[in-house]
Parts: structure tokens; sequence; C-alpha cells
């Protein structure tokens, strides 16, 4: 056997297993070895590349332009990828083609200088790239449509709102002049089932600014400063009514956060003005105010000691307009307000069962210092 | 129309009615215009050779000529720009406000939900207007 030949076998030897596809050519274009993983990447039986000439392995109509390639490569032979920058693709045995990386190396032999070529088929490479593009559009396409829609709904709801305040505005004067003009003719009954229309408007309108400032809450601009919130909680109280008897406990340590502090008080108004609306007991009513650092949160929990809230009713608590008990008095946007203020601040809120008896209602803040 | 006349321009009867009445409680009692559409009042204001009212009353959001029409048309008339124009509106929108401003309104008032602030806010706008206004 010619040195020559002794040499080329000793590469194939030492290459047939390697987990990708190798190939060497000569100057003249054929193929002077294949290992395993190229024969079975390109579709052909053991040992039936070589000899053949490359131009097999390469598209239908592409042979010339590789021909041409080669040629200038055997010229300046250096170690670089194939077709920089250009989509690469081989043809099998049977006609078929796949998407394929190369690397070149110039092989100085007995015979001549040849090319080693190490092929990758980047089929599954590729597809898997598709699908995360896909993937890709398809995400923008869903957050494009999801900002959309709240921006439609905050749209939305403004004209709403809007267009419902006026005429009950309009109702709440019109019951005031009735009274004014005609009131001491109108007799007990019909004066008061006139303030009973009046209460229910001015209750409406109450709920119309409820829905106003949920909308606005989904525009809020996070705060930097640290506050501290024991004495936010302490303004909301001299806010809220509280009913004779009924007790609202702070604790010493509730701990700071960086928010805005006029939407802090919102929050803290809602919940406990929304415990304190529920009790059963609103004259003994006691309910507590505590936070703390968890991991990477602020929590603050609120605990009152009514009635509780059923856990099938706990995450419909929060949702507009629901109010959970019949003939109660809450307007049905404080707690969907709070959810949607903290979620803002990318916090979460829920509500749990008290130990003994009432509710812990708890929203956090992520951490900020 | 003489100085002690008041115009009023909206669409809304009632709020109409209601700024009437409130101007009936006034210690200076004024003659009252009311027009439901702007371009008619624009018109009846053009054409008027006697002295222009104490002030006008102008609703925003009318069909046909809105308030802010109304407002780029008559103060940018040299014979009708000087006659105060408070802005009477239920919307409290801050670009209604700023626009407003930006097109000559002298005031700008959130209509009020009692009778009572009617009355008290027209008080306040016609004090205002008739010291502004004495020589």
């Amino acid at each position: 056997m010619a040195p020559a030949t002794r040499e080329l076998e000793r590469m194939g030897l030492a290459l047939e297993h390697a987990p990708v596809g190798i190939l060497m050519v000569n100057r003249g274009g054929v193929i002077t070895l294949a290992n395993r993983h190229a024969e079975a990447l390109f579709a052909y039986d053991p040992g039936a590349l070589k000899g053949q000439p490359l131009d097999d392995l390469v598209p239908h109509g592409l042979g010339d332009v590789h021909a041409r390639h080669r040629a200038a490569y055997f010229e300046r032979p250096v170690a670089r990828a194939m077709g920089a920058g250009r989509e690469l693709f081989g043809q099998r045995s049977d006609g078929t083609s796949f998407p394929l990386e190369i690397g070149l190396s110039p092989v100085p032999t007995l015979a001549g200088t040849m090319v080693m070529a190490v092929v990758v088929d980047i089929t599954e490479r590729r597809l898997a790239a598709e699908a995360a593009d896909r993937h890709a559009r398809e995400l923008e396409r869903v957050n494009a449509h999801l900002k959309r829609s709240n921006q439609d709904l905050e749209d939305f709801a403004s004209i709403v709102s809007h267009d419902l305040k006026a005429p009950l505005r309009a109702i709440r004067l019109m019951v005031e002049l009735l009274v004014e003009d005609h009131g001491p003719r109108l007799g007990d009954e019909v004066t008061g089932d006139l303030d009973e229309i009046a209460t229910r408007a001015e209750r409406l309108q109450n709920l119309i600014e409820g829905l106003l400032s949920w909308t606005r809450a989904g525009q809020l601009a996070p705060d930097a400063a640290p506050i501290e919130v024991a004495p936010v909680v302490e303004s909301v109280l001299s806010n809220l009514r509280l009913p004779d008897g009924a007790q609202v406990l702070i604790a010493d340590d509730l701990p700071s956060v960086r928010v805005d502090p006029l939407m802090l008080g919102r929050v803290f108004h809602n919940l406990i003005d929304n415990a304190l609306t529920h009790s059963d007991h609103p004259a003994s009513a006691t309910v507590r105010v505590e936070g703390a650092r968890e991991g990477e949160n602020v929590c603050f929990r609120i605990t009152d000691d009514g009635p509780g809230i059923p856990a099938r009713q706990h995450a419909r608590a929060f949702r507009m307009f629901q109010s959970l008990r019949r003939g109660h008095a809450g307007d049905g946007v404080g707690l969907a307000l709070v959810r949607r203020i903290v979620a803002r601040w990318g916090g979460e809120c829920w509500i749990e069962p008290a130990p003994g008896r009432g509710a812990t209602l708890t929203f956090t803040i992520p951490d900020g210092e | 129309m003489a100085s002690d006349t008041v115009l009023i321009i909206d669409d809304d009867e009632m709020d109409t009615r209601l700024v009437q009445r409130a101007l009936e409680r006034q210690p200076s009692l004024r003659e009252v215009e009311v027009f439901h559409d702007a371009a008619s009042a624009l018109e009846r204001l053009r054409k008027s050779e006697l002295q222009a009212p104490l002030f006008v009353l102008l609703d925003l959001n009318m069909p046909g000529m809105n308030g802010f029409e109304f407002l780029g048309a008559m103060k940018t008339d040299d014979a009708m720009g000087l006659t105060p124009v408070v802005v009477w509106t239920t919307s409290d929108a801050q670009q209604d406000r700023r626009e407003a401003y930006a097109r000559g309104a002298s005031g700008y008032f959130v209509k009020p939900s009692r009778f009572q602030e009617i009355v008290d806010t027209l008080g306040v706008v016609d004090t205002y207007w008739t010291r502004a206004r004495r020589p």
C-alpha cells in the first residue's frame, strides 16, 4: 500500500467514530475520506462516499458556484467556517436537502494539501430557533393586545364614569329642589322616599368615583422615597368614621416602604373600612394592623374579628363590584382597587381566616430597601 | 343686551334652569338669556349692538359647536373678546381646564352637585365680575 494511502487510512480510523460528520476533499473535488457520521448525514451506505465527487453533496444548481469557492480556498487555505453569514445546505443521496454548518481546515498530506470539512446538521437547531421566534412573535402580539385592551378598559371606564356622573348629579339636584320648594307640603312619607332616592344616588356617585380611582390606579408611578407607614394609617383613621366603641390597633413596628403615600393610604383606608363595614358587632369591633419584612417583601396584615369570609369567596372578594353579602353597604370597588394598586407595585394580596374568628387581609410590597 | 345680563350657554335644560334659579337668589337681579347651542349664542353676541353681557356662563360639552370652539371664535373677535367667559362644566379633566384657559376663559367651575353650592359659586362669580366692571 502506498504511503499516501496508508496515511489516509490511519486518519480515517482516527475520525471514524467522531460525533460530527467529517469529509476530506482533494484539490480536484473528490472525496478522499468520509467518516461514518458524514455518511449517515448524507444518507450513503458505509464506504459509498469515498471516491465520489464532492459536488454530489451540494444541492442542484450550486455545483458551479461551489467549485469556484473550492478552487479559491485551495489558493488560500486557512481554517475558517464556510459560507460565513450565509445559509448552507447539503444534499442527501435521495435528493432531499438539509441545513448544515461547515468548518474548513487545510490538511497537508503526502498526496498534497487536502481540505477537511467538519459538517454539522443544524436541522434541529434551526427548528428550535424557528419555534423560539414564533413564540417571541406570539408573545409580542399577545402583549400588544393586552396593552390595547388595558387602554381600552381605562378609556371605557373613564368615559362611562363621566357620562354616568351627569345624570346622577341631576337626580340629586332635582330631589333637593323638590324638597326645598315643596318640603312642608310633601308629608313625611314622600320626604322619606325622596331622601332614599338622594341616598341611593349618592351611593351610586361614590361607586362611580371608586370606578374612576380604580382606572386611575392603573396609571400610577411608583414613588422612590421611603415612607413611614404608621402616620399614613393614622391619617386614614382620622378620615374614617369609626363606629363608637370600635378600635383599630396599629402595631409599633410597621416597616417603611417606598410607594406613593396617597395610594398606600387608599389601600389601608379600603381594607380597614372593609373590615369595619362587614363586622357583625361594629360597636365592639377590633381591627389590627401589623407589618413585617418577610424575605423580599414587606407584608402588611389587616385582621378583623368579624364573621370571616368563606374560603370559596376569597378570590371573588377582590373582583370589581362583588359585594359578597346581601344588604351590606360596600360598593364593591374597595378591594378591587386594593388589588389593582398592590399589583401595580408588583405585590400581591389575599385573604386568610384569622385564628379564632374573623379574616386577615394581607398585601405585600416588594422590598425596595 | 344690557350689562346686567348673564348669558347661559348649555344644552342641558336642567342645568340652565338650576343656574337661572340660583341667579334669582343673588342680591342683584340679573336678566338671563339662555342658549341651548353655542352657534346661536355667538350669532346673538355678534348681532347685538347694545352693551355686552356681564359675563357668559359656558358649558363645554355640547352638540354642534362645543364650548372650546365657541371660546376660540369669541375670544379672537375684537368686539366680543373682552366679555368674560366662565366655563361651567361637569368635566374635571386637567386638559379641559388647561385648554379652556388657553382659549381665553376667565374662570373654570365644575358644576356643583348641591344646589346651595351652585348658588354660592354663582354669587362669587357675579360679585367678582360686577366689581371688575365698575369704572
